[in-house]
Order: C-alpha cells, then sequence, then structure tokens
C-alpha cells in the first residue's frame, strides 16, 4: 500500500536533485502543482529522463524494489502521468497498487 | 587566469553537459560559461587546434574520458582478451601526450582520472591480480590512473582530479546503468556536483585566492569543555573516549594542514594565561604553540581580535575561515567582518574533522618551500618583536646578523620568484606581471640582470623575498626594470643591499648613472615613500625617478651580509615533493 505523502516525498527528493543542474532561472518548485512535462515545464529532455530516474530509485528505496518508472507502459503514460507533480504523485501511487 | 572570465570547454565521451550545467548555476566563484564540445569526439578534438570548439574563447577545458572508450587496449581487456600491461600503458601515454599538446590551447585544463561504473564487479578476485601475458582489470585501471599522472605532471596547467572520490561518496548512485543506456549520461548528479566544486576549489587555488589562515576558537573547538572551569587537566582531548578522540583527531587535521602551508592562530574568549598553559601543558595537545602563528586570547569582542591579529599576521581578511563552536560568535564574525570565511560548524562534535575537509578552501597548484615555513616564519618574527623592545634601530639591525643571498634567476627559484613578482604590490617599484617563461627570457640579454633575493637573520629564513632587475642601456645609462620586496622584510636594510647588487651589475656593465623610474599604482606608495625618503639614491621634483651616478660606491648596509648564491641549484626534497 503506498503512502502519497511518501511518495511526494521520494518525488521533492528528485527535484533537490535535479535542481542542482537548472540555473536559478528554471529551478522546479517543491509543490504539487509544479509542471514537469509539457507547456511550462522547465526539465529538458535530458532532465526530465534523470528526474524519472531519480523517483524511481527514491520510491524503490521505500519499500518498493521492483518499481519501474522507464518500462513501455510508464513511457507511454508520460504525456499525463508527468505533467504535474501532483499527477505523478497520483500515478505512482496508481502504480503500487495504492 | 582571471576569475571573471572563466569558459570552460567540456571534451567527453559520455554526457557532461548537466556537468555544464553545474559549474554555471553553482553559485560559487568563480561563474563559469561553459561549451559542451561535440559528444564522443575526444581524439580529434584533443588533435586538432584549428576545429571550431577551440575557437569560441574557452581559457579552460575539462576531458573527461571512459577508460574503455579512451584506451583501446583497455577495452579489449574488459572483454578478456589477452593484453598485457605494457600494451595498455603504452595507449595511456600516447593519450597523455595528445591531452600535453591540447594544453597549450587553455590555461587549466582538468582531466578527471578514469573509473568504471560502480555496478562492474568483472570477474571478482581476479580484478586485482597479474596473470600470464595480461593483468586484472581493476590492476590495470590502477596502474593507468598512476601512468596517466605521472605524464601529466609534467604541465603545470594540467591538473589530474581524483575521479574516484567522487565515486565514492556518491556510492551505489554513481552510475546508473539506465542512464546510460537511455542518455549515455555515465555520471549522476551526485558525481558532477562534487566534480564541479573541485573544478572551481582549483581554479581559485590557481588563481591565488585560497584561503592562507585558519582563525581557531579554543573551547569547545580545540578541545572539549571550557578550561576555564575545568583547566586543562578536565578538558575533553585524545585518550579512549570518542569526543576526546574527535577533538585529537580535529587537531591531527588542522596540523596536516599547517604542514602545507596554512597558517594557524587563535581567538578565544578566555585567560590568556590559563588559555596557554592548556597548550604547553597538556600532553594531548596534538597542536604546540609553535604551531599557531599568532593568537588574541583575551574576553574582547571576537570580531575585533581577528581583524587584530589578521593585521598582525599582515594578510587580507578575505584569505582568512574561522571556525568556532559557538553559533553566536559565527553570526558575529559573520556580519562584522564580511569578507571572513565562516563556514556553518557541526553541533556534533565528531563531525568537525569531514567538516573542515569538505570546506575546498586550501586548494593550490604547488607547496613551496616557504609554504611550508610559513608558520614557522610567523613565530619568529613574534621573537623578532619581542627582542626589539628597549633597543634602539641600529642596535636592533646589528643583532638580528642579516644575512641576504642573491642569485640569478634559474631552475631552482623560478617558481617562487614568479610567485613573488605578480603577487607582491606595495614594494614594486614598476609592478608588472610576467610568466615563469618570459620571465627567464627577459634574463637572457647580455645587458640585463635580475635577482632574486633570500633573506635571513638569527631568528629565521625569510626564503625568497625580492627581486630587481636592471637593464644597461647603449648611452651608458642603466634603468631598474624591477624593483619589489616582500613587505615581511621591509625596513630592515634589504633594499640598500638590493639596489647595491643592481648597481654593482650597472658599474660592471659601463653604466655612468642608473634610475628607477617610479609607476604609481593604486597599492605602491610605500615603494614611492622608500625611494622619496630612505633610499639615498637623488631624486627629481615630481618625486618619481631617482638615480645614482657612478662616481662613487652605492653604501652598503654595515649590518648585513652580502653573498651570490645560485640560483639553479635544485630545489629542496620538500619542495619537489610538493611542486
Amino acid at each position: 500500500m503506498a503512502n502519497k505523502q511518501q511518495i511526494l516525498d521520494a518525488i521533492y527528493g528528485a527535484i533537490d536533485e535535479v535542481n542542482a543542474a537548472q540555473g536559478s532561472e528554471n529551478q522546479i518548485a517543491k509543490d504539487p502543482k509544479s509542471v514537469l512535462f509539457g507547456q511550462g515545464g522547465k526539465l529538458d529532455s535530458l532532465g526530465l529522463l534523470t528526474f524519472v530516474l531519480q523517483v524511481e530509485q527514491r520510491v524503490q528505496s521505500v519499500g518498493h524494489p521492483s518499481f519501474t518508472l522507464t518500462d513501455e507502459k510508464s513511457m507511454a503514460d508520460t504525456p499525463t502521468a508527468f505533467r504535474t507533480v501532483d499527477t505523478l504523485a497520483d500515478y505512482v501511487v496508481g502504480r503500487l497498487g495504492g | 587566469m582571471d576569475l571573471k572570465t572563466l569558459h570552460t570547454l567540456l571534451i567527453a565521451d559520455h554526457t557532461i553537459d548537466q556537468l555544464g550545467a553545474i559549474l554555471k548555476s553553482d553559485a560559487d566563484a568563480p561563474a563559469m560559461k561553459t561549451t559542451v564540445a561535440h559528444f564522443d569526439q575526444v581524439q580529434q578534438i584533443l588533435m586538432n587546434p584549428a576545429l571550431s570548439c577551440w575557437k569560441e574563447g574557452a581559457n579552460a577545458a575539462v576531458v573527461w574520458t571512459r577508460p574503455e572508450r579512451a584506451i583501446d587496449s583497455f577495452r579489449r581487456l574488459m572483454n578478456h582478451e589477452r593484453v598485457s600491461l605494457d600494451e595498455i600503458l603504452a595507449d595511456v601515454d600516447a593519450f597523455a601526450d595528445l591531452i600535453l599538446r591540447a594544453s597549450d590551447r587553455v590555461e587549466a585544463m582538468f582531466v578527471p582520472t578514469w573509473v568504471l561504473p560502480s555496478w562492474w564487479r568483472g570477474t571478482g578476485g581476479l580484478e586485482m591480480k597479474q596473470g600470464k601475458g595480461t593483468v586484472g582489470v581493476h590492476r590495470a585501471l590502477i596502474a593507468m590512473n598512476a601512468r596517466l599522472c605521472e605524464k601529466l605532471d609534467k604541465a603545470s596547467r594540467v591538473h589530474v582530479l581524483d575521479a574516484s572520490r567522487w565515486m565514492a561518496s556518491a556510492g551505489k548512485s554513481a552510475t546508473n546503468h539506465k542512464l546510460w543506456l537511455m542518455t549515455k549520461a555515465m555520471f549522476s548528479l551526485e558525481v558532477f556536483k562534487d566534480a564541479a566544486a573541485d573544478i572551481k576549489a582549483i581554479v581559485r587555488g590557481v588563481c591565488g585566492v585560497s584561503k592562507k589562515l585558519i582563525v581557531l576558537d579554543l573551547d569547545d573547538t580545540l578541545w572539549g569543555g571550557i578550561v576555564g572551569e575545568n583547566g586543562w587537566e578536565g578538558v575533553a582531548l585524545g585518550g579512549h573516549d570518542p569526543i576526546g578522540e574527535s577533538f585529537a583527531d580535529f587537531q591531527r587535521a588542522l596540523k596536516s594542514l599547517k604542514n602545507t602551508g596554512i597558517i594557524l592562530g587563535i581567538v578565544s574568549k578566555n585567560d590568556e594565561k590559563t588559555a596557554l598553559t592548556a597548550i604547553r601543558e597538556n600532553p594531548e595537545m596534538v597542536l604546540k604553540e609553535g604551531d599557531f602563528a599568532g593568537w588574541r586570547i583575551n574576553w574582547q569582542d571576537k570580531a575585533t581580535n581577528i581583524k587584530a591579529l589578521v593585521e598582525e599576521l599582515n594578510l587580507g581578511l578575505d584569505s582568512v575561515i574561522f571556525i568556532d563552536d559557538n553559533p553566536a560568535e559565527r553570526a558575529r564574525v559573520k556580519e562584522t567582518l564580511p569578507q571572513v570565511t565562516v563556514p556553518d560548524w557541526p553541533a556534533d562534535k565528531m563531525m568537525y574533522t569531514p567538516a573542515l575537509h569538505a570546506l575546498r578552501l586550501f586548494d593550490r597548484p604547488s607547496v613551496t618551500d616557504e609554504d611550508l615555513g610559513r608558520t614557522e616564519m610567523y613565530v619568529a618574527e613574534r621573537q623578532r618583536s619581542e627582542s626589539r623592545a628597549n633597543v634602539s634601530m641600529d642596535e636592533w639591525l646589528a643583532s638580528l646578523q642579516l644575512k641576504i643571498t642573491y642569485e640569478a634567476l634559474g631552475s631552482g627559484n623560478i617558481k617562487r620568484a614568479a610567485q613573488l613578482f605578480n603577487k607582491t604590490n606595495q614594494m614594486n617599484l614598476t609592478t608588472r606581471r610576467m610568466t615563469e617563461a618570459e620571465l627567464l627570457d627577459w634574463t637572457k640579454n647580455g645587458k640585463r640582470a635580475m635577482y632574486a633575493y633570500r633573506v635571513a637573520d638569527r631568528f629565521g629564513d625569510y626564503g625568497l623575498t625580492g627581486l630587481a632587475s636592471v637593464e644597461v642601456g647603449a648611452g651608458g645609462e642603466a634603468i631598474v626594470a624591477d624593483f619589489l620586496l616582500s613587505c615581511r622584510v621591509m625596513g630592515r636594510g634589504v633594499e640598500k643591499a638590493m639596489l647595491t647588487t643592481l648597481l654593482n651589475f650597472a658599474g660592471q656593465m659601463g653604466a655612468k648613472k642608473t634610475t628607477a623610474k617610479y609607476i604609481e599604482t593604486k597599492r605602491n606608495k610605500p615603494c614611492l615613500d622608500y625611494f622619496k625618503d630612505e633610499s639615498g639614491l637623488a631624486k627629481n621634483d615630481a618625486n618619481t625617478e631617482f638615480w645614482w651616478e657612478h662616481t662613487t660606491a652605492f653604501p652598503m648596509p654595515t649590518h648585513i651580509t652580502l653573498v651570490e648564491g645560485d640560483g639553479n641549484a635544485p630545489a629542496s626534497e620538500t619542495e619537489a615533493a610538493h611542486a
């Protein structure tokens, strides 16, 4: 059973990590409404993949060792699932059966 | 190199854009502009100076390669083909030659050592073995990195960086095979962050803005507890207690910095006699009284004391860091002396040593003999000041037993001479700036002489502290091209001894008159004051030209012994080890 706050914390940890390479004008706020993908998003393709892998690692480390965000299904779901921090958290919780 | 204009070219066989982004966005000096060269074209880029990436104004470069890509014989070894270590090292030599040739195109080149992905285990127990005609992969990698360092030692502008430390610090997440497959990024952001911080620290060191003085509090900083309340026998230091051990450990870390030329000082709210007794009497003290260049131990405001101590040691406030366990004292110093670096300090006393290592404030391109003996020089200076009390100036100068050795520039002194030439501001007649090569080149003309001066007295050795040069023209007039002296030895007659050597050379070369022309800068008024008031030279009304007619001998101070040395004498063992 996945706890949404736990997943949000994992996402925020990943945001902290990628912000180091984002420059002051492209910092991503640790806020459920922050846009991650699509119009208004601040991550380039390399940044997005780095972010996805960061979230994946962090979710794995909180008790879901086989969780993945880089399988074909996740990639297909990217436009909607990765739209904002909140949609991503819901998506991860859903994938974990929360 | 200029801290304001660093433009770094990133050359790699893996995706390195994120290192560029971190170098640009990181707030620590220097600010950087970065350009990423074409992906996976390392050899071609290093070989060809005509490529456009070299034409965009980069004055620094990072060359970061994967060992299996840069060294083909190593790639074959990883596939367990039979490859000898000699073949691999020959390939390393060829690659190092490429780097050395390309390094001429920039002022600084950074080369991280080769590492393998954190998940790579290879053949386990065979990794470190030597087999028949072949070698274990990790064993080969160690030898490759050692060979790379050895080859690149030849170029002072090339800096090899230890990537294995960044890998160890990031742990399992240093590399992510998925990230590699999806983006060709070999390293995680954690590794890039460490790399960027190390690169910036080295640049600061090369630019001469690394820290020189650590000012330390005493109670709960160098030992545990309050010495004024518990006595030196009652403080936590050494022994078989983790807190006591952590303070001894911290003192050892400070002493190792002192052994590389970093100066230590004390600013503490304490009774001076009690604190000094603790330093002298406590057998667990790793740092001894002679390890501290100076101190202010009293009940006055610490910011005021730091300022006074820094003035006494003739340093700038921006070269100082202040370490104190007390957040209120740190806040006060931060607010009052914003030029002083005041790091946040861990409340957990057992974490002091890692906190010191994490500072990245002490990087320097090399360590000279003068660096190594710096604290001793300050201690000797303290003894000189004490000896000066209650005697006349002449008596005091005579008691110093000053000895000045002058020598032509050569391999044994050029590094320190160039350092002094380019950093001296106050006692500097013309404030020219030249590289080591330019200085040596300038002296090749037989009508010119440039001397380096080493100064010593009965209290100790100041090292190489002066430089002066003269050029004799065809019409019998000689011009003093340079005249510069460390402020540590000003006002003791050293200046006159320097003038004596220049005038002797000019006289021997047929000069009838030797002139020193003062070029004003914002900081060289002390030099004008010397030439105007104390040099004994004739002067014009504008106080811009000072001269000596070679009709009589220039009066050499009688309290100084002047001897000629050899600038090509090899550097001492310590200097060679650290250069």
